[in-house]
């Protein structure tokens, strides 16, 4: 790709760019699901091209094709040039960028095996499986789904400063559903991604999982009662505390939304840029909400952005202050910060990069209860909510009611009675600033290609979040 | 390459494919389109992006001995990859086991309507063309008031070609157009600040008049100012179009044969039954040529058809894909739409049938209530019972003695959907909201008795 980058940058200089970026980006993807019992889908969806972005007269262009050929070249790049002259007759604030170190470098995600190399009756004898497990709960059970999916996604990245690299990245993901139908109609599900190779489907466990799904369908339909309207101790699993970090503290601190370059779709922030360095209180002492692209195996793992700007390890929020926001390299220089933080990325070839999350998590409390076990003995009233049924959240981001799979009452100390239709309604500062306890162990969980951002192409990117079991004191919660 | 050679490619493509499938002793179809798409995205009166995509994509569908199915895509639209994916897809039909309740190849004779879907003069239009529309609709919108702070919205025009093409000889290609836009207009005096949103459409380039939705935008952003705090509760509503058809993809949902065989939808077994308020009346028009939704054919190769949803209030009919169909022991109906291989029923182009009353008349004959203009990111809370929970946002008004008096902050709707349209009126005006996921629709304005807020928020 070195040659189409080269010319394609020099193709935009020519025409006057003060800036241009190539994309050579591209994704296989692998999906294969059952629906009871039967196969629902098994193929390979294949999706690249490249796509080259421009400044010039102070204002972008950007062109794409999916044909990736040094013919191609000259025509994307005067397309984009056109775009940006367009553009330029209405540029009220001229374009510009932070500057970056220039980075030449290669990267793979590491993995240790190709998912793409297992033969497909391999993967379906494991879903067919855990199919039959699901089934064995009897009658019950009215609607049974699993999928496993690997996804290869490649960028070849080159600037006119002189940046160039290259990336790629591996990811797997599983998920076991059961629908069960007796006093109620409840469901269960559970869906996991990881940057890693076909050895997580192992660590999903297909097996284990689909029992535990089943189990927990079957006494949804039967035994759990619906919650009482009440205000209680409540404890959320990594995976829920994720959901709930992605919407409520992710996307506002978003540094596009904050600029109101998202106001027609996924909205704007209550993080208003008068909050940065104002010791502005976003949550109790104890949250300390870390973005950290660098760590390895997580879903959200990447050692460049889409803009080739290395990531890096920092603070969203210290000590319950709010510390700094997600960036790109020109929502960074607009609000005057020296770099990026090194958010943008892009979903496919023929879109423009936005500012997006990686991966977000809560920081564990090293001096707090070991386990969950600990933390729930540590309460004597409340409930402890698991899994992902319903989200919903304002456009700025503060109002938010989430509704959790399966809930326990927890007495004494000890978890109880199971609930079913358990919702949690809450302001996100008075949420963050309920925040009281955290246990040691933690654990970051993949959600799969499904933030959904950016009008009028929407771009579904897969992120990673967690933390600890963690309680939060005084929460509203009800039945729906 | 130009538009019409990657469509001349595209055809050559799917006989090659298909061609291989048959000679690898299966049959298949070939779902295909190539298109240009023109998109921006622009805020606070400042285009942010402009750019241009030429999009293409082959999906072909392998059935082995009419029980084994399986489908892949590429956008790689070279012989050699093209003939890698009928082998692959091939060898992965012959391999998963067989489904007994798949219908196998569609073997009916299908008649497509001729549909002209397309603006022929899209192929001529340049940037230069969208920034001068979009320039016109920030321009306009500031020239409301000075309390317009900003302009921001986006566009996209999609013109290209659609092909379906199978073993079995049938055959369609057919020219698209579409052109969508969304404006959020801010209004904006010392510490206030109030938007309005509006999403709207066209097919054809020069009927996308965004100037005068631009002054009615940013006339509602205006009027959004000074918002008071109410509290929640049950409260007499107009849902606005843009509302209205939140709602109506919500039910569109609810009758979608993938909501139905997981047992998922609070319209499971509810065909003949009175559901909603008889003033309700839906139907999937999917040859009314004013939805940007409109199409000849599903993606499984049925010819589309009308047919009603929901009939004075009485639930008519579900859409099915046709494995759906099969296991539910119905009929489809050229609804089917696949993703990823899978395919499901969804009445795709959904119209409301108009009432006789103005919004203005629903509004004056109000005593005490709100004017919701837009809601967001509303899920289902839980589906087998139609709760669903959403928040206003851009414009919600308060309406007493037969006039707006004020806006209100944003409040928190749950609420069940068979509940809060028991009990409606239907406005007169029919519009096309394009907000909808990429799925068509036509709305009025409902009012309803009863609609339930159940918290709030501080803007």
């Amino acid at each position: 790709m070195d040659d189409l980058i080269a010319k394609a940058i020099d193709k935009a200089e020519k025409r006057g760019a003060s800036f241009a970026e190539v994309r050579v980006f591209g994704y296989k993807y692998e999906q294969i699901s059952t629906r009871d019992g039967q196969i629902e889908s098994c193929g390979i969806y294949n999706d690249r091209g490249y796509g080259i972005r421009v400044i010039k007269n102070g204002a972008w262009g950007f062109a794409s094709t999916a044909i990736i050929d040094e013919s191609t070249v000259d025509d994307i790049a005067n397309l984009a040039i056109k775009e940006a002259e367009a553009t330029s007759k209405v540029q009220k604030n001229p374009i510009v960028l932070t500057e970056e170190p220039i980075i030449k470098n290669k990267y793979k995600t590491p993995f240790k095996i190709n998912p793409f190399d297992i033969p497909i009756e391999d993967k379906i004898e494991i879903l067919m499986l855990s199919d039959r497990i699901i089934m064995e709960k009897g009658d019950i059970i009215k609607s049974r789904s699993n999928n496993m999916s690997f996804y290869n996604v490649y960028l070849d990245y080159g600037n006119s400063e002189g940046t160039r690299i290259t990336q790629e990245e591996l990811f797997s993901g599983a998920g076991v559903a059961a629908i069960a139908i007796a006093n109620d109609n409840q469901s269960r599900e559970q869906e996991l991604y990881e940057m890693r190779g076909y050895e997580y489907i192992d660590k999903f466990d297909f097996e284990k999982t689909s029992e535990n799904v089943a189990k927990d369908a079957v006494v949804l339909a039967t035994d759990a009662k619906t919650p009482k309207t009440q205000k209680t101790n409540f404890i959320l699993e990594p995976y829920q505390l994720g959901l709930t970090i992605h919407e409520s503290c992710g996307h506002p601190t978003e540094l596009d939304r904050v600029l109101g370059w998202e106001a027609d779709f996924a909205g704007t922030s209550f993080l208003t840029l008068d909050k940065l360095g104002s010791n502005y209180q976003y949550g109790s002492e104890k949250v300390n909400l870390v973005c950290d692209p660098t760590m390895s195996y997580v879903l959200g793992h990447e050692k460049y952005d889409h803009e080739g700007v290395a990531t890096k390890k920092f603070d969203v929020v210290r000590e319950g202050i709010f510390k700094g926001y997600q960036s790109d390299r020109q929502t960074a220089k607009i609000v005057g910060l020296e770099h990026s933080n090194g958010n943008a990325r892009i979903s496919r070839y023929n879109r423009v990069p936005l500012v997006r999350m990686s991966n977000l998590y809560l920081e564990h409390d090293p001096e707090g209860p070991k386990n969950l076990d600990e933390l729930v003995a540590e309460t004597n009233e409340g409930i402890y909510g698991i899994g992902w049924k319903s989200h919903s959240i304002d456009d700025k981001r503060t109002n938010f009611q989430f509704a959790v799979q399966i809930a326990y009452e927890i007495k004494n100390g000890e978890l109880g009675q199971p609930l079913k239709n358990t919702i949690y309604q809450a302001a996100t500062p008075e949420f963050w600033g309920s925040l009281d306890m955290m246990t040691q162990e933690w654990s970051v969980e993949g959600h799969g290609p499904v933030c959904g951002k950016g009008a009028p192409h929407m771009q579904a990117m897969w992120v990673s979040h967690g933390g600890p079991y963690s309680r939060f004191k005084d929460v509203s919660i009800f039945s729906g | 390459m130009s538009l019409e050679e990657q469509k001349e490619l595209m055809i050559e493509l799917a006989q090659i494919a298909l061609k291989r499938v048959k000679e690898l002793g299966a049959e298949g179809f070939v779902n295909a389109s190539v298109s240009k798409q023109y998109a921006t995205r622009f805020s606070n009166s400042e285009i942010l992006q402009n750019y241009v995509d030429f999009q293409r994509n082959l999906e072909l569908t392998v059935i082995y001995n009419d029980k084994q199915k399986s489908s892949s895509l590429t956008n790689n639209l070279s012989e050699n990859s093209i003939l890698n994916l009928a082998e692959y897809v091939t060898k992965v039909a012959k391999m998963v086991p067989p489904d007994p309740m798949y219908p196998g190849m569609l073997t009916e004779a299908q008649h497509f309507p001729k549909l002209q879907l397309n603006d022929s003069n899209a192929k001529n239009i340049q940037p230069v063309d969208i920034v001068d529309k979009i320039k016109g609709a920030i321009i306009a919108g500031e020239a409301v008031d000075r309390k317009v702070a900003g302009v921001s919205g986006n566009f996209l025009l999609i013109d290209g070609y659609n092909l379906f093409s199978s073993t079995t000889g049938e055959d369609l290609v057919y020219a698209d157009t579409g052109i969508t836009s969304t404006l959020n207009t801010q209004a904006k005096t010392g510490d206030d600040e109030s938007r309005s949103n509006s999403d709207f459409g066209a097919r054809y380039f020069n009927k996308l008049d965004m100037e005068t939705e631009s002054k009615e935008v940013a006339e509602r952003a205006i009027n959004g100012l000074g918002a008071v705090s109410i509290e929640p509760g049950e409260y007499e509503v107009i849902l606005d179009h843009q509302a209205m058809s939140t709602i109506a993809f919500m039910t569109a949902m609810a009758t979608s044969s993938m909501q139905l065989i997981s047992r998922r939808s609070f319209l499971n077994d509810k065909i003949g039954q009175q559901v909603f308020d008889e003033k309700l009346t839906l139907n999937h028009e999917p040859h009314n040529l004013n939805l940007l939704s409109a199409r000849p054919i599903d993606d499984e190769g049925l010819a589309t058809q009308g047919f009603p949803v929901v009939e004075d209030g009485i639930l008519k009919n579900y859409s099915f894909s046709r494995l759906h169909a099969a296991k539910m022991g119905a009929s489809p109906r050229g609804c089917g739409f696949s993703f990823f291989g899978m395919s499901i029923g969804f009445p795709f182009a959904l119209v409301v049938e108009p009432g006789d009353k103005t919004k203005e008349n629903m509004i004056s004959e109000m005593d005490n209530g709100l004017l919701v203009t837009n809601l967001h990111y509303t899920n289902f809370v839980n589906p087998p019972v139609g709760s669903i929970t959403g928040m206003s946002k851009d414009g919600l008004f308060v309406i007493r003695n037969g006039e707006i008096v004020g806006s209100a902050k944003n409040m928190r709707f749950t609420d069940e959907i068979p509940r809060f349209l028991k009990d409606i009126e239907i406005g007169k005006e029919l519009r096309q909201p394009t907000s909808m996921m990429g799925i068509g629709g036509m709305v009025a304005p409902i009012k309803s008795k009863s609609f339930r807020f159940t918290s709030k928020t501080k803007h």
